[in-house]
């Protein structure tokens, strides 16, 4: 009687275990969900003009892409965001430790979906914004507030589920 | 002696030569580095604090904690203002609350049983 409890309590304690690692298997990392202000800044943009924080107006939903030349994964979401800039949708270009002719020849090259561009050769506002890489795209809010982070390609999928239902909200 | 001279033409002059990035007023600030270089991970590269990384980004959170001490922050303040920018993920200790309770007990616990189910089979 005594050997069989002996038995069974190791088991059922090696079964909880490995309950908590199969369960753990399928656990999706929680998404980055930090709602922040857009600090001040003044910067240039592409062409070299002043660009600050009025840049993003009042009262519309509006991305935040953070891309660079050196990023190969930035022309593979680079089609989706022309898609973007056809459906009327304002998204503000982060250009990302980069190089400034060679990022103005990317969208000569490639198409400019972006309203605007800020130049941020050296990363800073880009450390302020929590950017880790690129590419990044962060939705931003009416009351300008980053209300989502995504990091990594964007397309019509992270879109439809991550953004859209935010945005509709 | 010219025997010994060859020899020396041997000796790395570089191993002499370590530069220094960062370097602090005090003992303590470079301790705080250390640890707080230790604690963060890099957003970038899974498992790896911004101590053990060279990539861009951990190099960044470098520099800014770096700058953060000289400018007298201390290490909670200094840690949130990374975790508010990158996220709590960054943080390498995990939250105490009920969900991570599982993981401080669960080594403790499994040594406790272990000495339980020894002393049962000794008994025997």
């Amino acid at each position: 009687m005594k050997k069989i409890y002996l038995i069974i309590l190791p088991l059922a304690f090696v079964g909880i275990i490995s309950l908590f690692f199969v369960l753990n298997l399928n656990y999706e990392n929680e998404d980055i969900l930090i709602v922040s202000d857009i600090p001040d800044f003044k910067m240039t943009d592409l062409s070299g003009n002043k660009i600050d924080r009025s840049v993003f107006t009042d009262n519309e939903y509006k991305l935040i892409n953070v891309w660079a030349t050196w990023c190969i994964n930035c022309k593979l979401e680079h089609g989706f965001l022309m898609y973007l800039k056809q459906e009327n949708f304002k998204i503000i270009g982060l250009n990302y430790k980069d190089n400034i002719e060679k990022a103005n020849k990317w969208l000569v090259q490639f198409g400019n979906p972006y309203k605007k561009n800020i130049f941020d050769q050296k990363g800073e506002l880009g450390f302020e914004l929590g950017v880790a890489g690129a590419p990044e795209t962060y939705l931003v809010n009416k009351q300008n507030k980053i209300l989502y982070k995504h990091i990594g390609v964007m397309n019509e999928d992270i879109w439809n589920q991550k953004f859209l239902p935010l945005i509709n909200e | 002696m010219n025997k010994f001279l060859f020899l020396l033409s041997f000796v790395s002059l570089l191993s002499f030569s370590e530069i220094n990035l960062y370097s602090f007023k005090s003992e303590t600030q470079k301790e705080l580095f250390d640890e707080l270089t230790y604690e963060i991970g890099c957003p970038l590269c899974a498992g790896s604090n911004v101590s053990g990384s060279s990539a861009p980004i951990a190099l960044d959170i470098k520099e800014f904690i770096y700058n953060e001490i000289k400018n007298g922050k201390t290490k909670s303040e200094i840690k949130n203002e990374v975790a508010s920018k990158f996220g709590d993920e960054v943080l390498f200790a995990p939250p105490r609350n009920l969900s991570t309770l599982l993981l401080y007990f669960f080594p403790l616990a499994l040594v406790f049983f272990s000495l339980f189910f020894l002393i049962k089979v000794k008994n025997k």
